[in-house]
């Protein structure tokens, strides 16, 4: 719906600035190739408006599903109507080309297609106009049999940006500790809704306790590491410089130092999917604590278990912050018979504790809460499995299954 | 001591094609009709001109019979300026809604094949752009098109939080090899999915760990990687997350298994891999990768499998391991493939912060 109301507006702005007129919209026409035509008109077209040039519109027509922006030329004599209705399809498509001014005048022209409905021309394009953008039509006349003096004539279109939206802001960053490892593996940033790829790494900076940039901090990925709605991006913290023995961490050293003061700084100027800028910038300040080189040890983990016959919350609570992601992933209840409980998972206490409600009151009986041995710590250790493992220790236990089960039970 | 022989994974398409040419159809079992592509990512080129496509917001492996014939060779170089905003133009966008995620050249035509997003947000179009050997673009039209898809293994199907980023895929052998990096756990799985894609094979699923120095062991995520014959045996080399430049047995990636790569190099700071091809001049062998500050990095693989690992610590800049030169006139390189036998082609971004796309010598 959102689409709709941005296209709405758009709408609104274009009818201002041409003159309506409504067409019906043929669904079966093929996209043009466009290969061989290039932003600029051979025969030097003027610029709207003309008395006797193309008039464009865009109105409402609740039939088009995507609500794309229509193009049209209706200011055509009964001559040039007829000559017109004698064209094939390609000789159409010759009359009108689409193009992107601010793709550059070496652009190609927009795919699309030309219609004609035996009163107007129209250019539908293969994609929808989008906000911001400036697109030019024009209206090669002289292809018209019989109209070969004919100057060729163009209009330009300022495509709206839309309503103001409400701006995304960054609502969480995780973990929400403000004394993180020397070995921070990444931040989770979470916004208020989706997101745009493509500039993250532009607008998150590390700055030191002087407020100086700390370089190359981050793993810089051209995929970017979003969830699929674009609204949590995962920051990871370059591995070379975690992990021990690198050429990285040995030329430059680790990227946080044990005591020291860093903030996370998230520019205002990040966009969101709709091009619009976060409500304001974030910052998160945090101090340095000793490298986490320890797997995590289940058997340490302390179970509230609730009374039979409430709704009171499972209570696990853990001796250190746990990876916010992955507690509300791979940690579950199941009943006796292994059944998974229905119910909501909470994270509290800076991600070291982990509250399971159930969907209805808790049955006595016996449980087991079921954690994936994926389960990392704020350094990427998992359980059994040191993050970066020193193959000359003894290792004091193997972990290999991929689930652990630590059973509980709910007291009639 | 056999000395090493090394093929791009186009030489490699090509001996497959040779060798399967007379028997096997690639298309046989694929089905004509529009792919559902929910993103485009990574792509690479199997025989026959089908091109490989990863689509990692459906969690899927696309294969597509592009039907891409020869155009002939090019009058000059392709050298396509500003191709971002090119390909707005045609796209009716403006440039910087325009994210280019990777090339492919066929290399059975030499038609360059381009995976885009056409918008940035989470509704962007997924779009293949096709730049033949002349320059001019177009979109590749998926309507009616001969495909074929697989999951990825183990890919989530329908949490939305979890995702597995495909930073790489390459075709060999029958296989096609995808490396991916989870954004949640630090996993470093890379799997292997036969092609064509057979019902009862999911592929497999190796976990890829790294030994710095023989002494502390990492899971170790690929970045982007090549797939070579050393001494007659077909080797995967891959650049990880974390810099190392590694070597393992293609025959290692078996289910089950934890491979360990051999270290040939060790990067320095702010060398990140970003992309990579190898190719064989004037009877070398050699490596071109580019990396996001330092150039262009030829590496000098002859001696490849006379490096047993790299055990010791090496001070100083540069790296441990292969020698290699820097072509410090090649900077801003995001994407390269290899276009023919005496070329590279390269998707550069230029200091205007525009892309520019072109063909230059292997050096």
């Amino acid at each position: 719906m959102k689409g709709i109301a941005w296209n709405a507006a758009c709408w609104v702005v274009l009818a201002l600035a041409c003159t309506a007129m409504v067409l019906g919209c043929s669904q079966d026409a093929k996209p043009r190739g466009t290969a061989a035509a290039d932003g600029r008109d051979e025969s030097g077209a003027q610029d709207m408006p003309e008395a006797n040039g193309p008039s464009s519109s865009a109105t409402e027509d609740t039939a088009d599903a995507d609500w794309r922006p229509r193009f049209e030329v209706t200011s055509l004599t009964d001559q040039e109507r007829a000559a017109i209705g004698e064209l094939d399809e390609e000789q159409l498509d010759q009359l009108l080309s689409m193009h992107v001014v601010d793709a550059g005048p070496d652009a190609p022209s927009m795919l699309g297609r030309v219609l004609f409905d035996g009163t107007a021309l129209r250019f539908e394009p293969r994609y929808p106009a989008v906000p911001g953008a400036r697109y030019r039509l024009i209206f090669h006349r002289k292809r018209i049999p019989g109209r070969e003096d004919a100057a060729s004539v163009a209009q330009e279109y300022a495509i709206g940006g839309g309503p103001a939206a409400t701006p995304n802001s960054l609502t969480e960053v995780y973990p929400s500790s403000n004394a993180l490892p020397e070995n921070l593996l990444k931040f989770y940033l979470h916004f208020s809704g989706p997101m745009s790829r493509g500039e993250a790494y532009q607008r998150i900076r590390l700055l030191d306790a002087d407020g100086n940039e700390v370089a190359d901090p981050f793993l810089e990925l051209g995929e970017e590491l979003w969830d699929a709605d674009l609204r949590r991006f995962t920051l990871l913290f370059d591995p070379g410089r975690i992990k021990r023995g690198l050429k990285p961490r040995e030329e430059v050293g680790p990227v946080l130092e044990e005591g020291k003061r860093y903030t996370l700084v998230v520019d205002a100027d990040w966009l969101d999917a709709s091009g619009n800028p976060l409500a304001e910038e974030v910052r998160k300040s945090f101090t340095v604590l000793p490298p986490d080189d320890s797997p995590l040890d289940a058997e340490s983990w302390k179970i509230e278990p609730p009374g039979a016959g409430t709704d009171a919350p499972l209570v696990v609570r853990f001796e250190e912050p746990l990876d916010h992601a992955l507690l509300e992933r791979v940690v579950r209840v199941v009943d006796a018979a292994e059944n998974p409980v229905d119910g909501a998972i909470a994270i509290t206490d800076a991600e070291t504790c982990w509250q399971f409600t159930p969907a209805d009151a808790w049955e006595p009986g016996m449980y087991q809460l079921v954690v994936d041995t994926t389960l990392e710590d704020l350094a990427g250790n998992s359980i059994g499995r040191a993050f970066d493992v020193d193959v000359f220790e003894p290792i004091q236990k193997r972990i290999t299954t991929d689930t652990i089960a630590i059973p509980f039970s709910v007291a009639p | 001591m056999s000395m090493p022989k090394i093929f791009c994974s186009a030489a490699l398409v090509a001996i497959a094609m040779i060798a399967t040419s007379q028997a096997a159809d690639l298309t046989a079992g694929m089905k004509k009709g529009t792919p559902d592509l929910k993103s485009a990512g990574p792509a690479t080129f199997a025989p026959q001109g089908i091109l490989l496509v990863g689509d990692p917001d459906s969690a899927k492996i696309f294969a597509i019979a592009t039907g891409d014939k020869s155009a002939g060779s090019p009058s000059q170089p392709l050298n396509i300026k500003q191709i971002d905003s090119k390909i707005a133009g045609l796209l009716g966008t403006t440039p910087k809604e325009i994210l280019i995620n990777d090339l492919a050249v066929n290399p059975e035509t030499g038609s360059t094949f381009l995976t885009v997003s056409r918008g940035r947000g989470p509704d962007a179009n997924p779009v293949i752009i096709r730049v033949d050997s002349s320059g001019e673009l177009d979109e590749f039209s998926l309507n009616g098109v001969l495909f074929s898809s697989a999951p990825i293994p183990s890919a989530p199907e329908s949490d939305r939080a979890r995702r597995e980023v495909t930073t790489d895929l390459q075709f060999t052998g029958g296989k096609i090899i995808v490396a991916g990096l989870s954004n949640e756990e630090f996993a470093s799985q890379l799997r292997v999915l036969p092609f064509p894609f057979a019902k009862s094979d999911d592929g497999t699923s190796v976990e890829i760990w790294h030994a710095a120095h023989g002494k502390f062991e990492t899971r170790s995520p690929v970045r982007t990687f090549a797939v070579f014959d050393v001494g007659g045996q077909p080797n995967v080399l891959a650049a990880y997350t974390c810099t190392p430049l590694v070597r393992f047995p293609l025959s290692d990636l078996k289910p089950g298994t934890k491979v360990k790569g051999t270290t040939i190099a060790e990067l320095g700071n702010r060398n990140r891999p970003l992309d990579m091809i190898v190719y064989d001049k004037d009877g070398k062998d050699y490596l071109l990768m580019a990396n996001s500050s330092r150039g262009v990095m030829k590496v000098d693989v002859e001696k490849i499998d006379e490096t047993d690992g790299v055990t010791e610590r090496v001070s100083g800049g540069g790296t441990a391991g292969l020698p290699y030169d820097t072509i410090e006139d090649l900077q801003g390189v995001e994407q390269l493939d290899k276009l023919d036998k005496n070329h590279a082609l390269l998707l550069v971004r230029n200091n205007g912060g525009a892309l520019d796309l072109k063909a230059v010598q292997l050096p």
